[in-house]
């Protein structure tokens, strides 16, 4: 075999160049990792409690709430995303105005959205006592032998002096176990209806007139409509996606929801005529072509990234979406044709039409092997009242306070306040705390997921998760 | 010779097929590094405008506030997979020695170090994380130290291996020589054999680099704050509402110019290295 | 000093490093495996004895994970090691550019899994991906979830574009170091490419082809962050693999039972284990190895 060319010279030129690549990407390497050295917050092999040095304005401090004197340092749990973007603004307040004067800097610590639960349940169980405030969500049931009880704290006036922000009840109980308070709440998450306000004059009501509607706007079915897709199913196997379902959906069609105490009727249901027509409604979708074929591998993103691209009319999302979807910059096409509307239901013997929007609540405890319980409820105090939940909301958080919701500024940074108000007064309601609850979701996940693929029969997919179920929660 | 050339011109083409199927990823995790948010979920891939603001992100974020340090993390990550490639050699090398040359452990050995390479890793997760928390959490939970010792020792068995195949290819009568000439047994290793595997060395340097670089399951559970690495800042981009690719795009291309100078610096020893064993092996 | 003391001090550190932080960990997944071990009875956890290995055994899903995880491992497996294959004899000819054509190829093998599958997933997605885009512009509609077997195709799709390379740059390398006598033997012989491929370049690969067929099988077996990003094992539960499914049952955010996942990790190795030296013993006995 001839070569096609002189191949000496040419390895001999290629040697020298990529030498020349390799040693410029190794000093930049090196140039990178000395500028991330020091970049560190805290040097390797340090110790991990760093307690800042007492400047001399500390001498001047008059009232301290709790009988911390030493300066300390208390870490917070997060995970990243809008939320954590915005707790860090409140966080650098306080370190900035208060933190001299209570003696307490409060340090973030973010785990991903993935690994959280499991991160935050290894180092619970192994008695590790940072971070001091950890995040919560869906997990105080399970974890509450390892959080701290809140409820002296909260009973005490020189540890709380403040009066409790008007929280919704909900959002409060959400953080209770067999009625102890291990949590406070920060953020709650509720489900709604968004659909395109430009092409749908009024919002359908019921589970017909969604049906329908979202025939309308398919393309396959009606040549004209101005979208691809009626209706977006959040389908992958998910247990957040089974809370879409069977949260809001299921609920609206008059199925039983999992409640605190009604776990067990809630799946004795999941057999009835309601909990089959609420998942009949989405294997349709998926199966008829009404929702986006790839859509049985969604969760949230791509959700939102089919209706911010103008391919699908109408969704049931959680209500974080709908910042995103009125953001100019990030959904050019449709930030300002967004509309906000109750699930829809079914119509029920007294001529109402049922409503049911599930909500969760994110929310922070404290960690009971933490060396600094004091310090962290004193901060997780100042952040109840009005003024930081107020800052948090402006900074993209969502805090279940009343107060705060009626606040004039608040309104004008959320534009959705007026929408979610009557959603969140009249058709919210909290999930369970049983300590099972991702493993229920999970399961409903598999086989919801199951039907609307049209791997099972919707009746053998009901059944099949009841039964598993009825073993989780014997 | 027409028909030699047209065979040639048909391989070259093949040539370059297949490396424009390795390349497009590529393309699309470049092209995506340097787009707007709203670029990369518009419809249109192909047109957008450039942007640095993802590298931007990436690279100086606000540390304290937020909570990210990419860069710490790349200076973690180099660190650890550095330290733990020279710790699986050091220690699997006087192993696989001892196992090629001297008899010991017979072939049971050998077969009981490759299973632990059959379990996934998930299963050690949690109950490593409580040992290790009960031993010292200072000094093994979230730190350096801790991560180095984890990732010598899953590398322990495929270094050992691979080794063990390039000695039992060095003929023996070498190191006989050198002992006839007054060299202990132990010294004959140190200065015949270790050289003579040099090329071998590198080589499965190049691969447990490459394995602890690219882990993510202990990184994540051990690691949050002191010793964070760089797929867990990576992870830290697929926030509670939305995975953010452009960042994440950027820390792919970032992370992967140490590979990349490394494996151009020594791929003729990479060649040299993994043929010495294989072939006769 | 004697050289079998000298070998049992050679090997002291590896055993020692090895167990150390293998054996713990072992102990306590036996250990888990016949305790009812939750989070909510982790101090002092229930003694159930065979009841978590009962209940791993009857579960269909574990069954279903098992028969997938096998069907992907031998079908990746082996469209790897084809495809490994044949790029590498491809490129063992003079070729200009090779050097970088090979950087190029290499590159997926140095980014993590997980993060590559993020990439991979959006790059398919239908609306801002940019293998639909370009397929929509020459007038082809094709869904790559949708399902089992479009499903299976992308992640199969993602493992193989991983993992070729590994394939490709030891075989490649092999090829690099065979001698040239038997080749030029059979040139002047006149026997044709295929022949040449088959009864010299493959025969001479042996020991290698061994080497990396045991080391990718035993990687693709544990396949894990792809289902995991792509798919969760969707549609339905068609797409767990084992991995995933013991994942599943020790996530906090799933089953979040530690005596479950440890039973069925044990349960899989001793498959695992028995059916590799079953394998092994057949190849053996048909002479093949």
């Amino acid at each position: 075999m001839e070569p096609l060319i002189d191949m000496k010279k040419l390895y001999q030129k290629a040697q020298m160049k990529t030498s020349v690549v390799a040693a410029i990407a190794i000093v930049t390497l090196v140039v990178g990792a000395v500028v991330g050295y020091f970049a560190a917050p805290v040097k390797p092999g340090e110790a991990v409690t760093v307690t800042t040095s007492a400047p001399a304005a500390t001498q001047t401090v008059t009232k301290t709430v709790g009988t911390v004197r030493t300066p300390v340092t208390i870490k917070l749990n997060w995970w990243p995303g809008p939320e954590s973007d915005a707790i860090g603004k409140v966080v650098d307040y306080w370190n900035k105005y208060l933190a001299e004067e209570t003696g307490i800097k409060v340090e973030m610590v973010l785990f991903g959205r993935e690994e959280h639960p499991d991160k935050l349940t290894s180092l619970l169980l192994a008695g590790n006592p940072e971070p001091d405030i950890v995040f919560e969500y869906y997990l105080v049931g399970k974890l509450a032998d390892y959080l701290e009880p809140l409820d002296s704290y909260f009973n005490n006036p020189t540890l709380y002096p403040y009066t409790l922000g008007d929280f919704f009840p909900a959002a409060v109980d959400a953080f209770r176990v067999n009625g102890v308070l291990y949590g406070v709440p920060t953020d709650v998450s509720v489900h709604v209806l968004i659909y395109r306000k430009d092409l749908i004059t009024k919002p359908p009501e019921t589970f017909d007139e969604l049906y329908t509607m979202a025939k309308q706007f398919t393309k396959k079915y009606n040549p004209d409509s101005p979208t691809e897709y009626g209706f977006t199913v959040s389908g992958k196997n998910l247990l957040y996606n089974a809370m879409l379902w069977g949260g809001s959906v299921l609920g609206s069609a008059g199925g039983t929801v999992f409640t605190a105490g009604n776990e067990k009727k809630a799946v004795e249901d999941l057999t009835s005529p309601a909990a089959k027509k609420a998942l009949k409604l989405y294997v349709d979708f998926v199966q008829e072509g009404i929702s986006p074929p790839d859509s049985v591998t969604y969760e949230y993103g791509e959700a939102n990234a089919a209706f911010m691209a103008g391919k699908a009319a109408m969704y049931v999302q959680w209500n974080a979406a709908i910042g995103e979807v009125r953001d100019k910059t990030k959904a050019p096409l449709v930030w300002d044709k967004v509309g906000i509307a109750p699930i829809p239901g079914v119509k029920q013997t007294d001529g109402t039409t049922l409503h049911r929007s599930y909500s969760h609540y994110l929310g922070f405890s404290i960690n009971k092997a933490s060396t600094h319980k004091t310090e962290a409820f004193r901060f997780i105090a100042w952040l109840t009242t009005t003024k930081p939940m107020l800052m948090y909301l402006q900074n993209g958080g969502f805090p279940p306070d009343r107060a705060v919701f009626a606040n004039d500024e608040a309104v004008k940074v959320r534009s959705e306040i007026p929408d979610l108000v009557p959603i969140l007064n009249n058709y919210a309601f909290a999930s369970t705390t049983h300590p099972e609850v991702f493993t229920i979701y999970t399961i409903l996940a598999k086989h919801a997921s199951a039907a609307w693929t049209g791997t099972e029969t919707i009746d053998n997919a009901l059944a099949a998760a009841q039964e598993e179920l009825r073993g989780i929660l014997k | 010779m027409k028909r030699r050339t047209l065979k040639n011109v048909v391989m070259y083409i093949l040539v370059l097929f297949t490396v424009g199927v390795f390349l497009v990823p590529l393309f699309f995790i470049v092209t995506t590094s340097v787009k707007s948010y709203a670029d990369i979920m518009a419809g249109n891939p192909l047109f957008f405008t450039p942007t640095p603001e993802n590298y931007f992100n990436v690279l100086f974020l606000n540390p304290t506030t937020i909570g990210f340090n990419f860069p710490n993390s790349l200076f973690n990550s180099l660190v650890i997979a550095l330290a733990a490639t020279l710790g699986a050699l050091a220690i699997g090398f006087p192993a696989a020695y001892a196992t090629a040359r001297l008899g010991t452990g017979g072939g049971n050995l050998i077969s009981y170090i490759v299973s632990l390479r059959l379990l996934p890793p998930i299963i050690f997760a949690l109950p490593l994380y409580l040992f290790f928390f009960k031993v010292s959490p200072e000094l093994l939970i979230d730190s350096h130290a801790g991560m180095i010792l984890i990732y010598a020792t899953f590398n322990i068995p495929l270094s050992v291996l691979v080794l063990r195949s390039f000695i039992v290819d060095i003929p023996p009568e070498l190191e006989e020589s050198a002992m006839i000439d007054g060299c202990s047994r132990l010294g004959a290793m140190l200065r015949v054999v270790l050289p003579l595997s040099a090329p071998g060395l590198i080589a499965i340097a190049i691969l447990d680099y490459l394995a602890i670089w690219n882990e993510y399951l202990f990184a994540l559970i051990f690691t949050s704050q002191r010793a964070v690495m760089v797929n867990v800042s990576a992870s830290l981009f697929v926030t509670a509402y939305a995975i953010r690719y452009g960042e994440i795009a950027a820390t792919v291309v970032i992370a992967m110019l140490p590979t990349i100078a490394f494996m151009l610096l020594v791929q003729r020893s990479l060649v040299k290295g993994l043929t010495l064993g294989a072939v006769k092996g | 000093m004697r050289d079998k003391t000298l070998g049992y001090l050679l090997v002291l550190p590896a055993v020692v490093m090895l167990l150390a932080i293998t054996l713990v960990p072992t102990i306590y997944s036996y250990y888990f495996s016949v305790h009812d071990v939750r989070v909510q009875t982790f101090r002092n956890p229930p003694f159930v004895g065979l009841e978590n290995y009962a209940w791993v055994l009857s579960n269909n899903e574990f069954w279903l994970s098992l028969r997938f995880t096998v069907l992907f491992t031998a079908a990746v497996g082996s469209v790897e090691l084809l495809l490994g294959i044949l790029i590498a004899v491809l490129f063992d000819r003079p070729i200009r550019g090779r050097r970088l054509f090979i950087a190029i190829i290499l590159i997926p093998l140095g980014i993590a899994p997980a993060l590559f599958s993020i990439m991979m997933k959006q790059m398919v997605n239908e609306f801002a991906g940019l293998i639909p885009y370009v397929l929509r512009s020459i007038g082809i509609q094709f869904s790559f979830f949708k399902d089992f077997p479009s499903t299976f195709m992308t992640i199969a799709l993602t493992d193989i574009i991983e993992w070729v390379p590994f394939v490709f740059i030891i075989v490649f390398a092999a090829l690099q170091a065979l001698p040239r006598e038997p080749f030029e033997a059979a040139v002047i012989d006149g026997a044709s490419s295929w022949l040449v491929f088959k009864d010299i370049t493959i025969p001479l690969l042996r020991p290698v082809l061994a080497v990396v067929i045991i080391l990718r099988f035993m990687d693709a077996f544990k396949i894990f962050e792809v289902i995991n990003i792509m798919t969760r094992g969707g549609p339905g539960m068609s797409t767990e693999s084992i991995s995933y499914f013991i994942y599943q049952l020790s996530w906090a955010g799933g089953y979040n039972n530690y005596g479950w996942a440890a039973a069925a990790t044990i349960i899989v190795f001793y498959m695992v284990t028995i059916g590799a030296g079953v394998g092994l013993y057949v190849l053996r006995r048909m002479k093949v190895i």
